[in-house]
């Protein structure tokens, strides 16, 4: 890719601000060729040349991410920090701002494991695979709670607040101290680490006074350089229940009796209700199934889900804990479902030293559901829509039949999902396409920015936002003609005067870059 | 779609490095050395083992046994280097502060090496 300036910087400039990345980090930390920013791109992105990085500097410590900083500040160069840039779907590795430089902190790999508490202490560098292969090797009596795409760092999907599967499935609830880098190089710690050497800081989740944890997640800032993020014991058992439901419309009363049994703590981890095509898009191509443009006819459908005995919508349940309360739980759950179907709930049960699932469910790492990218042939991509609603099964329904007409009107494969939180649900699609298709591209952009005018005018937000569409979604969160983006731009001034810490991070742009937000 | 289920229900144990419980001052560094150990930390959450990304997606277009890239006998260093680099149709590309060079170069020494 060819070098884009950022903006108002010219390139001698640059180059002298690299060179001083390179007297902190060394020589071969620092990455500027054609090769290196074409590793740092959205490779899922509609338009791979829209955001675009200068370059690269890869930190091994907080210390140099300190003496980054600083420099970054003196030569008032923007700064795009990564942990380890797997956010597929909402913009991998690449900066919203096009000539921010990447701070890479993957090689910052290091943990502490606190076995006594069932705390690790992690650098942005390491990933659901890293502490997972930690976590075994040494018999650490702990589980993580991975992702359904696990390649990423488990600290950055916490930021980002993205979700696993276990009943430590809310990763930003689950942060406990962090150490941050603020714009002008100082370093804090969060809660408890404000005391030096507390032995508390991952432990207890405030500290004294206001706590600022959640004002680093999702924000651009500080740069997290540590976070403590709490484990779920092992198990003794795990029952699974699940169920597939026939019909589109089961959708609604299918929520509505997982509700109460979620908000209760009947069901400890997040059930998700997805549509035949989660396993379908996995196992195979589209083109074994159907040539023709446009959505899949619904004898195509009919023909999947025969194939792999599916219902139109699939739950999952799983249930942790002595084999004793599993099975008793179990026992409420399936009395629960046949007061309102007649659908079969198959059961099943796991036992400490047997085999586990490979799956999030079981604390294990996976990869393989990404094979849906494939869905469409050529060099598949996805992007993630995700809006919250209302934890009820008519607010769920008519979410979905707007959104599924919305996929039929503009050609697409419904791909969605309803996952239950304590108190609300998070409408997950996940939009497959072929980078290869120009006009099935198109139609992306068109259909997506159509599904966010519809989740807007019901007053539904999405939760999280690739970064293509971060004022997009933003301009949506609108109280008081937009009261949160003046806070949040208030601080970001107050705090980096320079706007050196990414720009247009969830649509909060610094005053040096404001004129750059592309709505609102 | 025969070679991909069969893939699937092979299940390879990954080759578990153990690791000391701490390190100097507490820490532990999770980098590992060595062509074989960079191959798991860098590559193994897609081509350790039938279940990866990498493993079934290569596997519905090649022979199964050759799905699993520690099997293959063909890769040579530069093709294995520029794929890294470049990604390949859904693989993303993988920047030097992931993989650096001389680590892409062990693990490319380790897997063209196979005989």
């Amino acid at each position: 890719m060819q070098l884009v300036l950022p903006p108002g910087i010219s390139e001698s400039a640059l180059n002298k601000a690299l060179n001083d990345f390179r007297g902190v980090v060394g020589q071969q930390w620092v990455f500027a060729s054609d090769e290196d920013r074409d590793t740092y791109i959205d490779h899922f992105a509609f338009d791979q040349t829209s955001h675009i990085a200068a370059a690269a500097v890869a930190p091994s410590s907080s210390e140099e991410v300190q003496a980054i900083v600083r420099l970054a500040n003196e030569h008032k160069i923007p700064l795009w920090p990564i942990s380890r840039g797997k956010n597929f779907g909402y913009g991998s590795a690449a900066p919203v701002m096009s000539g921010s430089i990447v701070l890479d902190m993957s090689r910052m790999k290091k943990i502490q494991m606190d076995l006594e508490n069932g705390v690790v202490l992690l650098e942005p560098g390491v990933g659901f695979y890293d502490l997972f292969d930690y976590v075994e090797e040494n018999d650490v009596p702990f589980w993580i709670s991975p992702i359904g795409n696990s390649w990423g760092s488990v600290i950055g999907n916490a930021l980002d607040r993205g979700v696993g599967y276990t009943p430590y499935g809310d990763h930003a609830a689950r942060l406990c101290g962090m150490e941050v880098v603020l714009p002008d190089g100082d370093l804090v710690r969060t809660g408890m680490g404000a005391m030096d050497e507390s032995p508390s800081w991952n432990l207890h989740p405030y500290g004294f006074g206001p706590g600022w944890q959640q004002m680093f997640v999702q924000s651009n800032f500080g740069i997290v350089t540590k976070a403590g993020m709490w484990l779920m014991d092992k198990p003794e058992s795990i029952v699974n229940l699940d169920m597939e439901l026939d019909q589109m419309d089961d959708l609604g009363w299918a929520i509505d009796t997982l509700a109460p049994m979620r908000r209760s703590g009947l069901l400890q981890q997040s059930p998700s209700i997805g549509n035949w095509l989660r396993a379908a898009a996995v196992l195979t191509n589209r083109s074994d199934w159907y040539e023709e443009e446009g959505a899949l006819p619904d004898s195509v459908i009919t023909a999947i889900r025969n194939q792999f005995g599916l219902g139109w919508w699939s739950i999952n349940l799983r249930l942790y804990g002595y084999e004793e309360v599993t099975l008793a739980m179990a026992e409420k759950v399936k009395e629960k479902f046949a007061a309102r179907t007649s659908y079969e709930m198959k059961q099943g049960i796991w036992r400490e030293g047997e085999p586990r699932e490979i799956q999030p469910f079981a604390g294990v790492p996976i990869t393989f559901p990404m094979m849906n990218s494939r869905w469409h042939g050529g060099r598949g991509a996805h992007v993630g829509f995700s809006p919250a609603l209302p934890q009820s099964g008519d607010a769920a329904l008519a979410q979905f039949r707007r959104t599924y007409d919305r996929y039929n009107e503009f050609g697409m494969d419904y791909h969605g999902s309803f996952a239950l939180a304590e108190r609300h649900i998070t409408n997950v699609n996940q939009v497959l396409f072929n980078r290869d298709d120009q006009d099935m591209v198109d139609r992306v952009d068109r259909f997506f920015r159509a599904m966010v005018e519809d989740a807007n005018e019901h007053r539904y937000g999405e939760y999280r936002a690739h970064i293509e569409y971060m004022d997009l979604i933003s301009d949506s969160y609108d109280f008081n003609n937009h009261a949160q983006r003046r806070l949040n731009e208030k601080v970001k001034d107050a705090l980096d005067p320079n706007g050196i810490i990414a720009p247009g991070k969830s649509g909060i742009w610094p005053a040096s870059y404001r004129s750059r937000r592309s709505t609102g | 779609m025969k070679k991909f289920f069969y893939c699937f229900s092979l299940i390879l144990s990954l080759v578990w490095m153990p690791a000391p419980l701490m390190g100097q001052e507490g820490w532990t560094s999770l980098e590992k050395t060595g062509g074989e150990n960079l191959f798991q930390e860098k590559c193994g959450m897609c081509h350790g083992d039938a279940m990866g990304m990498g493993t079934g997606l290569l596997g519905r277009r090649l022979p199964a046994e050759q799905a699993l890239l520690e099997n293959r006998e063909d890769l040579q260093v530069p093709f294995i280097k520029n794929v890294v680099r470049a990604g390949f149709g859904v693989m993303f590309p993988m920047s030097r502060g992931e993989v650096s060079d001389d680590q892409l170069q062990a693990i490319s020494e380790y897997l063209s090496a196979k005989e």
